[in-house]
């Protein structure tokens, strides 16, 4: 183990090779960097592209090779970084192993160690981050922990450099030892074990017995490791000296396989197959049994002060995620911020109306005192004032719903009705993926449809994309709002609101039945979700994303809408002259009729279902334009309405403008993310035909049972 | 515990973190880091919604990966979701016994 390495001022200096292993983010380049100060190298491993660094630490007559490993979860062929651990552990053979272990999250870091000590027992633990863990309740007596995994244990503070010297010679003391006992720490399951042996038995006559425990090797073999087996040779590069060991001076000594050799056991493996045990059971049994050992260990020296009382999360939850009381919450819920967005904040939108009125007014008397044409005072008055300003006027809805919608956010509740939501999902058949990108749709369809990306699934993605457009994202819910506003004032309204969601609802857990079958989708998978602890928002995580939203909808009515606005005016101005019917918008409202008039349509709501596909919001500002709107918007929308539209009719419209073709933003995305115009055209006229036959369901139902 | 989790996923039902380490029997932390393994040998994978939001997600115009942004703006939660492997694998445990 100790080499003499020659005479330094006329000293004998013997040499140890330490390594220095843990997981990523333990502690262990801070460590390696307090040991070995500048005195280190920094190089790539042979053909991976891995960092290595060596360093030299000099401790009286010794000069400790020190390399820091690649940070790893286990010493499982999985990556780059556990085969070079592993490899350097087997094949270098180091005089100990520095392992470390992140405190505050020692469950996942003792299965490192664990894969370590089958290796080799010459181990030093160093317990970092003990700060952090006592700050989150943990506390770790080391004495037990060194009892119960039978290695040396050394508190260490890594960031303050505390600890780091007794680590280290608690590690040059390891190392100098001549011989070190060995016993198996983790115990399998019986089943597992009589294989273990088996194998064990098969191998102990090979010449790889030699090389490594017979134990881990049976393990390795058992879970059909490709890498063992594998024979190497040291190849040296561009002229540089080979020394000792592949890192004793940058990238001096490179691996290159020799040979493959294929190990004993192939019979009894096809055997333990024939049985059910194949590469997959035997590596998950394995880990499972370390995770079960670890489980066990755990209450010997460590303790968590959270494992009593429940808090007070899990008392909400029990409440909040029930399966019988959670629905009913979730509703009641959606009803408060609905009731909140767009009835209680209705006097809002109406000073909105107000001012643009009075811009309105203003702007006009302006031209007048100009002298401006006509046709321009009309532009400013009829067409921006009236459409941007019926835009503008559910700003406020719009902001309170942000609002809301961020407190819920913040305060933890929207992460429980994603999860309850979930439950909708396995209705439909959906993947719980699914749900969040259809949750997404409700701020956009957008973004709803790119989120789409997630699902591994091509089928899982196209059927959860051409579901995204029956969700009503907020603009649609903003015209929305307005219209229910206007033809059910009061709480009517939020009621009027919660029903057709809970329409679009239906539809969607139909509509997904209906894709599922088309596309010949497969099952879906569980997930397990982590939820946040309950807490208080702050008004910086309320205000500022709700902030941000609402900008980016002020954006869109200044330069989106304000076009729209002006195409409209036009269209519904010209041929100048002529009464609105006769007019260019008046004739596309013709042409639309035979559509329009089976769902009790008037040709203007035809011509503002039609520019709503631009933009949803358009819609509203088509519609005040069309009823000639020029203050008070959601009011005289109102009143200019409910004159051509009875509450059946409205409603009839807010169940069709909620459910037909998206916006083209929208149908683009569509197109480019499932990349097929197929698909595309199939979820376009899918949304039309089921718009328009809920239409006549709605308005001649309605009629039928004698509603107005 | 490690194919307990991946049979009690495979009965296609989502759980949360609390409900999964309750049905087990073992600490959160516990089953946080036997998740962790699981995701590590691919049997499930872990997701952070709205860790990737930009503000263009934020403004609802996103151009990038904005799953679940409009509603998890600060990837205050995260979740394990089940993968092909790891359906398949807990399918033929569920036909076993439990360890457990």
């Amino acid at each position: 183990m100790l080499f003499l390495a020659g005479r330094e001022a006329g000293r004998l200096v013997k040499t140890l090779k330490i390594a220095l292993v843990g997981n990523p983010n333990v502690g262990k380049s801070t460590v390696f960097n307090t040991l070995t100060g500048s005195n280190q190298q920094v190089g790539n491993w042979t053909g991976k592209t891995v960092e290595r660094k060596t360093g030299k630490v000099l401790r009286r007559d010794l000069q400790i090779e020190l390399v820091d490993l690649p940070g790893t979860y286990s010493l499982t062929a999985y990556s780059q970084e556990e085969i070079i651990t592993r490899e350097f552990i087997m094949r270098e053979k180091p005089d100990v192993v520095m392992a470390m272990v992140d405190a505050s999250n020692i469950e996942r870091n003792l299965y490192l160690i664990l894969q370590i000590l089958e290796l080799t027992p010459r181990v030093v633990l160093g317990l970092n981050m003990m700060d952090l863990a006592r700050s989150v309740g943990i506390t770790i007596d080391v004495k037990k922990l060194a009892s119960a995994l039978k290695v040396p244990v050394v508190e260490i503070v890594a960031t303050k450099g505390q600890g780091v010297e007794e680590f280290i010679t608690e590690a040059i003391r390891v190392g100098q030892l001549e011989s070190i006992s060995t016993s198996p720490m983790v115990e399998y399951p019986e089943a597992l074990e009589e294989k273990i042996a088996m194998m064990e038995e098969l191998l102990a006559q090979t010449v790889w017995a030699k090389r490594y425990p017979l134990r881990w090797l049976a393990l390795k073999r058992l879970e059909q490791d490709r890498e063992i087996g594998q024979e190497w040779k040291i190849v040296e590069d561009s002229g540089k000296t080979s020394m000792d060991s592949c890192c004793d001076a940058g990238d001096a000594v490179k691996y290159e396989i020799q040979s493959s050799v294929e190990l004993p056991g192939e019979a009894l493996l096809q055997a333990f197959e024939a049985e059910g045990w194949g590469k997959e059971q035997f590596e998950m049994n394995i880990a499972d049994a370390k995770y079960r050992y670890i489980s066990r260990l755990l209450p010997q020296f460590m303790t968590y002060t959270d494992s009593g009382e429940p808090t007070w999360t899990e008392r909400i939850d029990r409440w909040v995620l029930s399966p019988v009381w959670g629905y009913p919450i979730l509703t009641g819920v959606l009803a408060l911020v609905f009731w909140l967005s767009f009835v209680a904040s209705a006097p809002l939108g109406d000073a909105v109306s107000q001012v643009m009125a009075w811009g309105g007014d203003a702007a006009v008397k302006l031209l007048q005192a100009v002298s401006a044409p006509e046709p321009l005072q009309s532009l400013f008055r009829d067409g921006i004032f009236a459409g941007v300003g019926a835009v503008l006027a559910f700003v406020p809805q719009i902001g309170i719903f942000f609002v809301l919608f961020s407190f819920l956010q913040d305060s933890g509740y929207l992460a429980r009705g994603a999860f309850l939501g979930d439950r909708l999902m396995q209705l439909m058949g959906l993947h719980g993926k699914s749900f969040f990108s259809l949750v997404s749709s409700y701020g956009c369809n957008v973004p709803g449809i790119m989120a789409t990306r997630t699902l591994e699934d091509s089928k899982d993605r196209l059927v959860t994309m051409l579901l995204n457009p029956l969700i009503p994202c907020v603009p649609r819910l903003g015209v929305m709002s307005a219209v229910v506003a206007a033809f059910f004032p009061g709480n009517w309204g939020a009621a009027v609101l919660l029903s057709l969601l809970l329409v679009s609802l239906v539809l969607l857990m139909l509509s997904s039945l209906v894709f599922r079958r088309i596309v010949r989708q497969k099952g879906r998978s569980a997930f397990v979700m982590e939820l946040p602890l309950y807490h208080l928002p702050t008004l910086r995580n309320v205000f500022w994303p709700a902030w941000v939203k609402t900008r980016s909808f002020l954006k869109r009515a200044w330069t989106f809408i304000l076009a729209a606005s002006i195409v409209v005016w036009v269209l519904s101005s010209y041929p100048h002259g002529v009464p609105m019917a006769d007019t260019w918008a008046g004739k596309m409202g013709d042409l639309l009729s035979f559509i329009g008039h089976p769902l009790g349509f008037d040709w203007r709501i035809m011509v503002a279902i039609v520019f709503g596909f631009t933009a949803k919001e358009t819609t509203l500002s088509t519609l005040g334009i069309l009823y000639g709107v020029t203050a008070n918007a959601s009011q005289s929308i109102a009143q200019a309405m409910t004159g051509s539209m009875t509450a059946l009719g409205a409603y009839t419209f807010l169940a069709v403008y909620m459910l037909y073709i998206p916006c083209l933003a929208t149908v683009v995305t569509m197109h480019k993310e499932s990349g097929s115009l197929k698909w595309t055209a199939v979820g376009v006229v899918y949304n039309l035909l089921l718009s328009f036959v809920v239409g006549l369901i709605i308005y001649h139902g309605g009629r039928a049972l004698g509603l107005r | 515990m490690l194919s307990d989790v991946l049979k009690l996923l495979a009965r296609n039902e989502s759980l949360s973190l609390t409900q999964l380490a309750q049905s087990l029997g073992y600490s959160m932390r516990e089953i946080k880091a036997a998740l962790d393994q699981l995701e590590h040998m691919g049997y499930v994978r872990h997701t952070l919604p709205g860790k990737s939001c930009g503000s263009s997600c934020s403004a609802g115009l996103g151009t990038g990966n904005c799953e679940g942004c409009s509603f998890s703006a600060s990837g205050s939660y995260s979740s394990w979701i089940l993968t092909e492997r790891g359906k398949e694998f807990g399918s033929s445990q569920s036909k076993q016994p439990s360890n457990h």
